[in-house]
């Protein structure tokens, strides 16, 4: 009947959320760019200029350049015949983002600008790559001349999906880091062009090039235009204590289950029963004592979370709902699993639980990584109670409103009652 | 008649836990169970008390159907576990609040019955002390007093001095007698005959599910009454001494435990002679003899040839 009265149990459901936070806070904000287990990602490529006219560009400066006399005749075609070689655009498709290491969590399409940013605002892909006009061009020049043209990729991420928008950021910053570094350039065209005595002045003026030049220009996409309010990105402290949490609170339901059978073990439902305090009031405890135990749970990992990590859980005119609703919903499993286990007579049903359900249903509702590219876990994890809280969570912390997590409260409600009804039909079974 | 139950039957897969029993308790009385383990005693008193329903008979408390209406026995019932039945986590305050409360005692109704039942268990100095932290002896006085927080008719007593120390014993048989002495009915169970013995006016014997004797103590004694227990240690043990006492006229059991033999013969039959005639014979030296008194545990050997303790 008294949840709070093994301490052991109480330290561990509270403490161990908060240590995985730290842990998989700090494993995921370092590396992000390199796990596996962040699943595969799907970008847009979108090409603001040509490549052909770039390449007629080049072809025209290094014949007005021949014209003039900065590069000798007998050159000339040498280096014109080097030209398609120096396509940086080409070498970041199947270098790059060709490169079969990085296929393996990426993959590439290339759109034009408004659709990408469609199918980025639906969720179907994870950032937007924006090549700039005369990319080629500026390119060519700032490694070959001394003239110094900045050379911006853009990446657009979606809010939802930071941390694989953190890992197309990462990949093509080294891209354009290798670019800079005059790397690539110097494995192609430069090489050549120095070997043949061609333009010492590109030469000098390789050393001169920074990173200025070359450069990666991130940001999220911003969503006013098209639904509502400024949206904030998910940092991955943030998503752990959330995920943490919610998968943690599913311990204080199946410990309520087996406080039940510790009570027919030890006779004291015994002394219950015959205090005429009848079925109803043992589960209305059991409810009362585990949605109370949730609550304080969930409290103490909202502080921690937010001394240690400095995580804003998001409005609390959404934040106390969606709690409350989530102890009740936590609460009602707890009643269900205490009537399969006094109905079996042994707690099958909440070790069962303890140990294949809650580990299901905490990877399905994305506590381990999120699952939002995988439909079919996005969608049965939806429909757990740590799922729903988990989306209904980072959703309030995005900026959304009460109203915007409607759908995962009614989830909550729906959970609620089906344990309810399900633990009353059960418990009518018990006997004796 | 306070409780009468009638073909009580409880039936587990294999076991026959409880097999057509009919048992009646009076009012004011000490009703004793008495049998070996697995009797079936803790399966009786569960279906008196309607924690488990039977698979046959009925039970009536003060005329009415208990299974009809399991509350009106429940009110009125106090029940001592075999096991502790007590929360571990808890202080002995704590359980006794929180049962209190079960029985909707409040405010210092509820803290005076406590005290109550501390002073009478007397366990006043640690109250605040956690049960787990607690002795055998201890646990079983706090596991007597959850039960009588609410002044209950009935007491029901499971084997409640199992495994502690004889001071908390005679403390605990002393504390029945006492709360007996002031109306409570009471329903004991053990498979100490002494306890049974001293504490109760009635009496069944159970063996395998069975009621095998009832009465008073004297009407079991009585059973046996046309014989006599003798009660022998001899120096060594003799395996043809046995055979010659087994087969000596008016012998009716041999119970060879080592070096001590318990006979039961017819009484007055001059047996003593014909089995000093015996270990003369056999070369056995009798180191003491004596003609018993007999008890219930004699009871309990005559009626199924074994003892009542392994
Ligand atoms: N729930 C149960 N399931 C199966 N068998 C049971 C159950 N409860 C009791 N039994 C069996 O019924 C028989 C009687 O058990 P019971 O507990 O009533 O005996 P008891 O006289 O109280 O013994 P003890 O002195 O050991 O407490 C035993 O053989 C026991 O194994
Ligand atoms: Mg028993």
């Amino acid at each position: 009947m008294v949840s709070l009265k093994d301490r052991k149990s109480l330290v561990i459901t509270l403490l161990m959320p908060a240590v995985l936070t730290t842990i998989l806070g700090f494993a995921f904000s370092g590396v992000m760019g390199g796990s596996a287990s962040i699943g595969e990602a799907k970008i847009a490529v979108v090409e603001m200029g040509s490549r052909q006219e770039d390449m007629a560009r080049i072809k025209k400066a290094i014949e007005d350049a021949a014209a003039r006399g900065l590069i000798k005749e007998e050159l000339r075609d040498e280096i014109l015949d080097l030209v398609p070689e120096t396509d940086f655009q080409d070498i970041l498709y199947t270098e790059v983002l060709g490169n079969s290491e990085v296929k393996k969590f990426l993959t590439y399409e290339i759109m034009d600008r408004d659709k990408a940013i469609q199918a980025l605002e639906r969720g179907e892909i994870t950032a937007v790559v924006v090549i700039p006009e005369k990319f080629l061009y500026n390119t060519f020049l700032n490694l070959a001349m001394p003239f110094k043209n900045p050379v911006e990729i853009e990446v657009i991420k979606h809010p939802n999906y930071t941390l694989k928008g953190g890992m197309v950021e990462g990949i093509l910053r080294g891209f354009t880091d290798a670019l800079a570094a005059g790397i690539i350039a110097k494995n192609t065209l430069l090489e050549a062009a120095i070997e043949n005595n061609v333009g010492e002045k590109a030469y000098e003026g390789l050393e001169s090039i920074t990173r200025d030049i070359f450069n990666v220009r991130v940001r999220e996409i911003d969503f006013r235009r098209t639904t509502e309010e400024g949206r904030k990105p998910i940092s991955s402290f943030q998503y752990y204590a959330v995920g943490m949490a919610v998968m943690f609170i599913l311990y204080a339901a199946s410990d309520g289950a087996h406080y039940a059978i510790d009570e027919v073990r030890n006779s004291t439902y015994s002394r219950v029963l015959l205090a005429n305090a009848g079925l109803f009031r043992i589960f209305a405890s059991r409810f009362i004592s585990t949605t109370l135990f949730t609550l304080i749970q969930v409290t103490i990992l909202m502080l921690y979370s937010k001394l240690a990590f400095r995580i804003e859980w998001g409005p609390p005119s959404g934040v106390m709902p969606l709690t409350m609703l989530l102890a009740v919903a936590i609460g009602g499993l707890s009643v269900l699993l205490s009537s399969i286990n006094l109905r079996l007579k042994d707690n099958r049903a909440s070790l069962v639980f303890q140990a294949v359900f809650i580990q299901f249903s905490a990877l399905v509702g994305g506590s381990f990584f999120p699952v939002g590219s995988v439909p079919i876990m996005k969608a049965i994890g939806g429909m757990t109670v740590n799922g729903a809280a988990l989306e209904g969570y980072l959703k309030l912390m995005r900026g959304y409103q009460l109203s915007d997590i409607a759908g995962v409260l009614s989830t909550l409600a729906v959970v609620t009652a089906v344990c309810f009804t399900a633990g009353t039909y059960i418990a009518s079974g018990v006997r004796e | 008649m306070l409780i009468q139950a009638s073909n009580l039957k409880k039936y587990y897969k294999k076991v026959k836990a409880v097999d057509d029993i009919d048992i009646e308790v009076r009012e004011g009385e000490i009703l004793g169970i008495l049998g070996p383990n697995g009797a079936g005693k803790s399966t009786t008193i569960s279906m008196l008390s309607s924690l488990i329903k039977p698979d046959g008979g009925k039970i009536c408390f003060k005329g009415t159907d208990i299974s009809k209406d399991p509350g009106v026995i429940r009110k009125t019932l106090g029940i001592v576990p075999q096991d502790v039945a007590l929360y571990p986590d808890l202080s002995a305050l704590e359980n006794l609040k929180f049962f209190g409360r079960l029985y909707r005692l409040r405010g210092e109704e509820l803290d005076g019955r406590i005290e109550e039942v501390l002073d009478l268990l007397g366990l006043n100095g640690r109250a605040r002390d956690r049960i787990k932290h607690y002795s055998g002896g201890m646990k079983r006085r706090v596991n007597i007093g959850a039960a009588l927080l609410h002044h209950p008719e009935i007491l029901i007593m499971d084997e409640p001095t199992v495994g502690i120390d004889p001071q908390s014993r005679n403390h605990i048989l002393e504390t029945v007698k006492q709360l007996n002495s002031k109306g409570i009915t009471i329903i004991y169970t053990s498979h100490y005959m002494e306890e049974v013995e001293f504490l109760c006016d009635r009496i069944y014997v159970m063996d395998h599910g069975r009621i095998i004797a009832s009465g008073t103590k004297e009407e079991l004694k009585a059973l046996i009454s046309k014989d006599e227990t003798i009660e022998m240690q001899v120096d060594r043990a003799d395996e043809r001494f046995t055979a010659k006492l087994k087969g000596l006229i008016d012998v009716k059991h041999v119970d060879e435990n080592g070096d001590r033999i318990t006979i039961i013969s017819n009484k007055n039959s001059g047996i003593l002679s014909r089995i000093f005639e015996a270990a003369l014979e056999n070369g056995v030296n009798l180191k003491s003899i004596q003609i018993k008194v007999p008890t219930l545990e004699d009871v309990f050997l005559y009626l199924t040839g074994r003892g009542l303790r392994d």
